[in-house]
């Protein structure tokens, strides 16, 4: 198992780090996108996210790793479960023995942060007949692909922009749907695949289709540090942590742990982080003024500020928490003005400054 | 000096033998040719006595993803009935040394695919129901042949890849007769020890200042390279056995890492003179001129005698110049004559040559692998992968059949519909040259018979290469587009020839509308290329308003919009003397600036296929 560095250890480069956490934080958002400059930790920050989380409670044996709260009907495989245990317990209830009925066997998981490593082909992505048993056994049996194993986590696609098109298409219509169809001579199966997607490329290489740009909630910027002192820092930690990784990771465990616990604190006040209707309101104004295509812009700006209200340890998200995701979460969905040459992130802040004054 | 550098090409074999992963390898900037051999040589021979694979695996060209990252092996998965993995070049070579041969024109995705086995120091494979996790560290030597500035290797690589040898200015007959009496191949220490050392070396904090400061000033803004520069640095000092890395490690470190990917020279020097420029022009020649390499390597080491004016009493300071002279004097040549002509341009548009975007098709171009679907309308069936589709499913099939009573011998492989696969191509997407005609009264004056001509002889040439033409002209309020894209020639010369001159020059509107035109042409899969032919002396506004200052306002807002694409384009200044609003606007626009004042009709011609 390969040591990733830890994300607390990570300088700088706040933007992103706060974007990931608020998209892990609250998957409805949509997942983040990372585009930037090369060697600014881009793929660091993203892989040291894994650790980061808490495990999740998961149905033992379910190769999608589906919640046991969750309801009947999502997953065929919890499903099969799930009725032969109705059965065992009915004929243990006809037998007349005692005692609880058997429960579905639960485990907890680490959340899965998936690679869809460029190159990968469509039957891995989506999964396909599991050749062993086709060949061995002559079995028709599904093999669950790279979309079923990041059910309920991360699928992490690093250098987005150069994937392939048709790989990008599918994506699109899974990540919308949060459902896997595969439909093969016999193979029928459709399977749960929530996850959060998370891209990082760098621009310069390639744009991203605007249909696929429009699927990830946040997105940001990530420049070089130009910063003397930065630039050492990162210079010798990454230095330290190549000679010796366990020890770095150890001298790194108590900055871990405090955002691991704030991550916990958080994903338990989100659900009663309060939105007024005054905030609302701002939030349309902001979206209005910046001229943002439909309402997924407006909706994904309110969900992020609750998220940054809750990693600050707060009841309610204000007008301060809309302005620090306000870039990440606009900055992709405006339009290029012919008129007004200047980034969209400056746009958005001198909108910000002319809509809310201080 | 070119044995200097032919030593320290040498010393980075050593080092990159010693460890090829950690320091992710080599760009070898050199035309294939004895010097590039020898080195080539050495470097067979040191790895011969690491105990590495000899020859040294070479990574074609046009490799398939199926060769390099790996894939199901038909013949041995239908043979023993097991799925059998078969590993690509990358898993293949595991602590190895990989050759790139013309890394300049190594395709982005290849590239892309090796910084990311680079990057891990492992390989994940997703491909033909495999999925594998696959330990993959090597080094690269990439073999850079590239002439022309733009043409280098891919960013990615050149970010991963520590070092970066521009071999090109040392000559065959420079260097020694046999190198054994320079670098005793024998008497170095073994690798392995080595290898222990030189994580024990540590860079003191004003060391790592040094170098951080040392690639500020050099414009390297890249965090690898530093880490690099560190690595290489600790690796010097165990190689000679010092107690320490001192800080002539620390110096040639940097000369190693940071210098050949200098952006700009120390701020600290004064602006090149006069004088320099003029010398430049003879730096723009080919290398094998006599004596100029060794007059340009030399160059940047007299300014660097003179104490900087800083702190001295610093140790900080006292190493980064020390070290700074060093970086100084080992940027190659053919950078710092680019150097000394100003800053970089870091808005590099080029992806190289005169092809256009790709685009994937069904019918012609490069092949890129198959996808599912029907061979019909023109796709082509590709045997091998629909063979190996089918694959797994024959002991299925076989059984379903045999129900079915159909009689069939064992040896039958069935296939269905669903297993057809079809080739897929990649292609070259056509290229539109968009002209932007000043036919202002200023321009007019001098130049416009000139600029007319001139266009007609590059319609000629596009119509050879098959190439679109569009043509804006601009004059008196406005910019019109005279002639939409299109391949006849006829039409373009008569457009041409019927355009009127006079009138005030309109250059924010006319970027503008050759921004609009570039961007559909885009959006419609061509590869737009803006020429514009100007004096770059706007005198009307946006909006048809006469007024020198608004319209110079105008024209450098429209500029930067245009800047912040991605379309190339040429500004060819065509005023008898070429001024400053020109050159800015063209700086902004992020292209290619070309003053032209007493050029005739083929010199622009000549020009702009040069460049675009």
């Amino acid at each position: 198992m390969a040591r990733y560095y830890p994300f607390s250890a990570i300088v700088g480069q706040e933007d992103m780090k706060r974007a990931i956490l608020v998209a892990a934080l609250e998957p409805a958002i949509g997942g983040v996108l990372v585009m930037g400059d090369r060697g600014t930790g881009k793929s660091t920050a993203v892989r040291a996210l894994a650790a980061l989380l808490p495990p999740m409670d998961a149905v033992a044996d379910c190769p999608y790793g589906c919640d046991p709260l969750a309801p009947a009907g999502l997953c065929f495989y919890c499903d099969g479960l799930r009725a032969n245990l109705q059965a065992l317990n009915a004929s243990q209830i006809a037998a007349g023995k005692k005692g609880k009925p058997v429960k579905l066997k639960t485990i907890k998981r680490n959340v899965p942060v998936v690679d869809l490593p460029l190159g990968a082909t469509e039957d891995r992505v989506v999964g396909a007949l599991d050749i062993e048993k086709a060949l061995t056994l002559g079995e028709k049996a599904f093999d669950p692909g790279l979309l079923a194993r990041a059910n309920r986590g991360f699928l992490y696609i690093d250098e987005v922009n150069l994937l392939d098109d048709h790989l990008v298409d599918l994506l699109i219509d899974v990540a919308a749907s949060g459902e896997n169809v595969v439909e093969r001579e016999g193979l029928s199966i459709r399977h749960p695949a929530k996850f959060v997607l998370v891209g990082s490329g760098n621009p310069e290489e390639g744009e991203l289709r605007p249909q696929l740009l429009d699927r990830f909630g946040l997105a940001v910027e990530v420049k070089t540090p130009t910063s003397m002192q930065e630039r050492v820092t990162i210079i010798k930690r990454r230095d330290a942590f190549e000679r010796n990784s366990i020890a770095f990771l150890a001298e790194w465990v108590e900055q871990e742990e405090a955002i691991r616990k704030a991550l916990e604190l958080a994903r338990k006040k989100l659900p009663h982080i309060k939105v007024d209707d005054k905030l609302l309101e701002q939030a349309s104004t902001l979206c209005s003024h910046l001229g943002t295509d439909g309402l997924r812009g407006e909706l994904t700006l309110l969900r992020a500020a609750r998220a940054v209200a809750a990693l600050a340890g707060k009841n309610k998200a204000t007008l301060e928490d809309l302005q620090a995701i306000a870039i990440p979460a606009l900055q992709h969905r405006l339009r290029r003005n012919p008129l007004d040459d200047s980034s969209s992130a400056v746009r958005i802040e001198r909108t910000l400054a002319e809509v809310f004054p201080a | 000096m070119s044995l200097a550098l032919w030593l320290r090409a040498l010393l980075v074999a050593h080092i990159l033998v010693s460890n090829p992963h950690s320091f992710g390898g080599v760009i070898l900037r050199a035309r294939a040719g004895p010097v590039r051999e020898r080195w080539l040589h050495y470097l067979q021979t040191l790895a011969q006595q690491a105990g590495l694979k000899t020859p040294l695996r070479r990574i074609p060209l046009g490799i398939s993803d199926e060769n390099l990252l790996g894939g199901l092996d038909l013949e041995a998965t239908i043979h023993s009935g097991k799925p059998v993995l078969r590993s690509g070049v990358l898993a293949n070579s595991d602590g190895q040394i990989l050759v790139l041969p013309m890394a300049e024109r190594v395709d982005i995705n290849v590239a892309s695919r090796i910084s990311m086995a680079l990057d891990q120091g492992q390989l994940r494979l997703e491909r033909d129901g495999q999925s594998n996790l696959l330990p993959c560290h090597f080094g690269v030597v990439a073999l850079d042949e590239g002439i022309e500035a733009e043409e280098r290797a891919n960013i990615k690589l050149q970010d991963r890849l520590a070092f970066h040898l521009s071999l090109d200015e040392i000559r065959w007959h420079d260097l020694p007769e046999n190198e054994d009496g320079l670098i005793d191949v024998d008497a170095s220490p073994p690798i392995s020890t080595q290898v222990g050392n030189a994580a024990s070396y540590i860079l003191t904090d004003e060391q790592w200042l040094a170098i951080t400061e040392t690639a500020m000033h050099l414009g390297v803004h890249s965090v690898r390279a530093l880490h690099y520069a560190a690595k290489t640095a600790a690796y010097l000092a165990a190689m000679q056995g010092a107690d320490r890395i001192s800080d002539s490690h620390l110096s040639e470190a940097i000369a190693l890492v940071i210098s050949p990917r200098a952006t700009q020279l120390p701020s600290a020097e004064s602006p090149p003179a006069e004088t320099d420029l003029e010398e430049d022009a003879e730096h723009a020649e080919p290398p094998e001129q006599n004596d100029a390499p060794e007059n340009k390597v030399e160059q940047p080491q007299a300014p660097a005698e003179t104490p900087l004016p800083e702190n001295q009493q610093d140790t900080v300071a006292e190493i980064e110049d020390s070290v700074l002279a060093a970086a100084k004097a080992a940027i190659p040549a053919d950078l710092l004559s680019e150097l000394l002509k100003g800053p970089l341009i870091q808005n590099q548009k080029a992806f190289g040559g005169k092809t256009g975007a790709r685009k994937m098709g069904c019918f012609r171009g490069r092949p890129m692998g198959s996808i599912a679907g029907n061979p019909q309308a023109g796709a082509s069936l590709s045997l091998i992968d629909t063979l190996r589709t089918a694959a797994p499913w024959q002991v299925i099939r076989k059984k379903q059949n045999a129900s079915l009573a159909v009689p069939r011998s064992s040896k039958t492989i069935h296939i269905t519909k669903s297993d057809f696969r079809v080739r897929r191509y990649q292609e070259r997407t056509q290229t539109l040259t968009i002209f932007a005609v000043d036919a202002s009264g200023s321009a007019a004056m001098h130049r416009l018979a000139e600029a007319k001509g001139a266009v007609e002889l590059l319609l000629a040439e596009c119509y050879v290469r098959r190439d679109q033409v569009a043509v804006i002209s601009f004059r008196g309020t406005g910019a019109e587009i005279l002639l939409p894209s299109t391949r006849s020639l006829v039409r373009a010369k008569r457009s041409l020839a019927e355009m009127p001159g006079g009138g005030g020059t309109p250059l924010a509107d006319a970027i503008y509308i050759a921004t609009e035109l570039a961007q559909n042409a885009q959006r419609q899969g061509l590869s737009p290329a803006i020429v514009f032919l100007t004096d770059g002396r706007a005198n009307i506004g946006r909006n048809g308003v006469p007024g020198r200052a608004q319209a110079q306002l105008d024209a450098e807002q429209a500029a930067r919009y245009l800047g912040r694409s991605t379309i190339k384009s040429l500004w060819i200044d065509t005023s008898p003397q070429p001024r400053i609003e020109g050159e800015q606007i063209a700086k902004l626009v992020g292209s290619i600036y070309l003053p032209l004042p007493h050029a005739s009709a083929k010199e622009v011609s000549q020009a702009v296929l040069r460049t675009l």
